[in-house]
């Protein structure tokens, strides 16, 4: 909806935002082609899981948390599963952990490939959703839906079901795969590699909108691999630390605009993760005839555009389905299933890379396994304030744009993120005000 | 007069979406699991468009049961959708979630890829308790009883008849 008042001052508004999850709004004052005042608003109503974790057992944080998003419940049976895991002392065989890292695959692909496929990349080709996309592009549509049917098979082989497993656990899985049911996934896994390629192809000639932005990355960084279940937080400029350390230099505060917390550096700045953030820190990281696919595509280390995170996505989709294959074609079934150990009182952290960024846990348990307190930074809270900026640049860099088309890259902006603001509580009415 | 159990009921598949502590959301899933205990093939499914595609796909028929919001409507009133480009399909509200892809999507994706079963038959239930646990309201109770006596009496060519 677009309002002109007869002071020139003119609005736009979106009632509800498609293709993110959850409810919120973008109000920003135009004058002059400076933004003067914005405020990005997520009004979905806080959901309580940290007090709802106090007083039950350490054994329920990852059932509980996966039940945040349906979208990543890895990324929170995982990530509370560590954090337990190191409150308690218990170490997990590297068995265990290739098995955490392939159904992580899975969902890194469930995810990256929805929001690639049927979400983000009609922003880019001037269509309103999948179903047009569908009769426009109908090999890239269903390249899309193989791709993730691929995901899907990953989640419900080794988790039981594609959406909130139910065979994992603190210190592993209750029960662990038959070899040839994982053997036997490798032929589509490769498969689903070669169509990510082409799916990588497509996304390249996309016509990206020209946008810098000075970003703070934040992600993990591991020894060897990629990093998807292990590493230190480091970030582009230079920070290296252990998991335990994020509170000492991260932090979350209220606005008075929004139900979900903000994330900030523990001095104030705004910082980014996610694919692109992964990306920038971890190129080197990947096998190099992914790196050269991407730099091909037109994502080189260093990338600062926020519309090429669609390439980055897709970049990880590739490696997510060539580790995938990797694990699968190495996994012996682990003996045992799952580790445990004595109870004790401790403190516990754990950050895995869900497919939005680092998530974190934090959880206080009694000598009984009792939870005494828990806290969790999804990566959309920590993204929340640099989206707010991005919009704020592209409403400034794209201010010459009509209302239509400014609205439209305003909303590809926030869908840079794929923002999951359910998890960060949960998005999209945008205003507009010319002076 | 046998019923559809008794015959085999081979040919088609019921899908009951929707999620079983949400209330009245929870009729589809209560609508199959009825179904399953009689003999006839139907499963729960969470509502994901994307999955549905690879449910239903290569299906002689396939009934898909679900609670609709449908502004208006009496709760438990039933709707029967076999022309998915009648606009009430689109406004009978059969929503599954402000992300994923959902049933009307998977229908026009479907629709466009060619990825329909040979019939599909949409059943939307009005429902008026979306809160928490597991009790469907009496009204679409009353409605989920009577469709499921209908449909294991009738087998999956009903669809015709229930306008």
């Amino acid at each position: 909806m677009t309002d002109k008042a007869a002071d020139g001052t003119r609005t736009i508004q979106v009632e509800a935002l498609a293709r993110v999850e959850g409810e919120g709004r973008f109000k920003v004052r135009v004058e002059g082609g400076k933004v003067v005042r914005s405020e990005f608003s997520i009004f979905e109503p806080p959901r309580y899981f940290e007090g709802l974790l106090r007083g039950r057992s350490f054994e329920d944080a990852p059932d509980v948390t996966s039940r945040i998003c349906g979208i990543c419940p890895i990324a929170y049976i995982m990530g509370a599963s560590k954090a337990m895991e190191d409150a308690l002392g218990w170490e997990i065989p590297q068995p265990i952990a290739d098995l955490r890292r392939l159904i992580y695959c899975g969902e890194w692909i469930q995810s990256h490939v929805l929001h690639t496929h049927l979400l983000h990349a009609p922003d880019f080709l001037g269509l309103q959703d999948s179903m047009e996309l569908a009769q426009s592009n109908r090999s890239l549509v269903e390249n899309g839906l193989q791709a993730k049917k691929a995901g899907n098979r990953l989640m419900e082989v080794i988790g039981g079901r594609s959406v909130h497993p139910v065979n994992t656990r603190v210190g592993g899985f209750y029960r662990a795969p038959e070899q040839e049911a994982i053997h036997g996934l490798v032929p589509e896994l490769e498969a689903a590699e070669a169509m990510s390629i082409a799916a990588l192809d497509a996304f390249s000639g996309f016509d990206f909108p020209d946008l810098e932005v000075d970003y703070l990355f934040v992600a993990l960084r591991h020894i060897s691999d990629y990093p998807i279940t292990e590493g230190r937080i480091v970030s582009s400029e230079g920070l290296d630390i252990g998991v335990a350390d994020f509170p000492d230099h991260f932090e979350e505060h209220q606005v008075a605009h929004s139900n979900a917390l903000q994330g900030a550096t523990i001095d104030g700045r705004p910082y980014l993760v996610g694919p692109l953030a992964r990306f920038n820190l971890n190129a080197d990281r990947l096998p190099p005839d992914i790196l050269a696919l991407a730099e091909r595509a037109g994502l080189a280390p260093g990338c600062r555009n926020p519309f090429k995170s669609l390439l980055a996505r897709q970049v990880e989709t590739i490696y997510a389905f060539r580790e995938a294959a990797r694990l699968a074609k190495a996994y012996q079934p682990p003996e045992p299933s799952f580790v445990e150990a004595p109870l004790r009182a401790g403190t516990g952290h754990g950050i895995t890379e869900a497919p939005r960024g680092i998530c974190y846990h934090r959880y206080e348990v009694a000598e009984d396994g009792a939870i005494v307190s828990a806290t969790i930074v999804p990566p959309t809270s920590q993204n929340q304030r640099q989206i707010e900026l991005d919009l704020i640049g592209t409403v400034e860099r794209f201010h010459n744009l009509d209302d239509d088309d400014l609205q439209w890259r305003c909303e590809q902006t926030i869908r840079n993120y794929d923002p999951c603001i359910s998890c960060a509580t949960h998005f999209l009415k945008l205003d507009v005000e010319r002076g | 007069m046998s019923s559809a159990a008794d015959r085999g009921a081979s040919a088609g598949l019921l899908i009951g979406l929707g999620h079983a502590e949400r209330q009245d959301d929870g009729v589809g899933p209560f609508v199959a699991r009825e179904l399953q205990h009689r003999g006839l093939p139907a499963v729960v499914h969470s509502g994901d468009g994307t999955a549905l595609l690879d449910l239903w796909d290569g299906q002689a028929v396939c009934v898909v049961v679900d609670a609709m919001t449908a502004p208006g409507a009496e709760p438990g009133a039933l709707r029967v959708f076999t022309d998915f480009e009648d606009p009430g399909f689109q406004r009978a509200g059969f929503v599954h979630s402000t992300h994923r892809l959902g049933l009307p999507e998977a229908v026009a994706l479907g629709r466009t890829l060619g990825r329909l079963p040979g019939r599909l038959v949409v059943i939307g239930i009005a429902g008026t308790a979306f809160g928490f646990g597991p009790a469907l309201s009496s009204p679409v109770r009353a409605a989920a009883e009577s469709l499921i006596g209908r449909i294991a009496e009738g087998g999956f060519s009903f669809g015709h008849g229930l306008r």
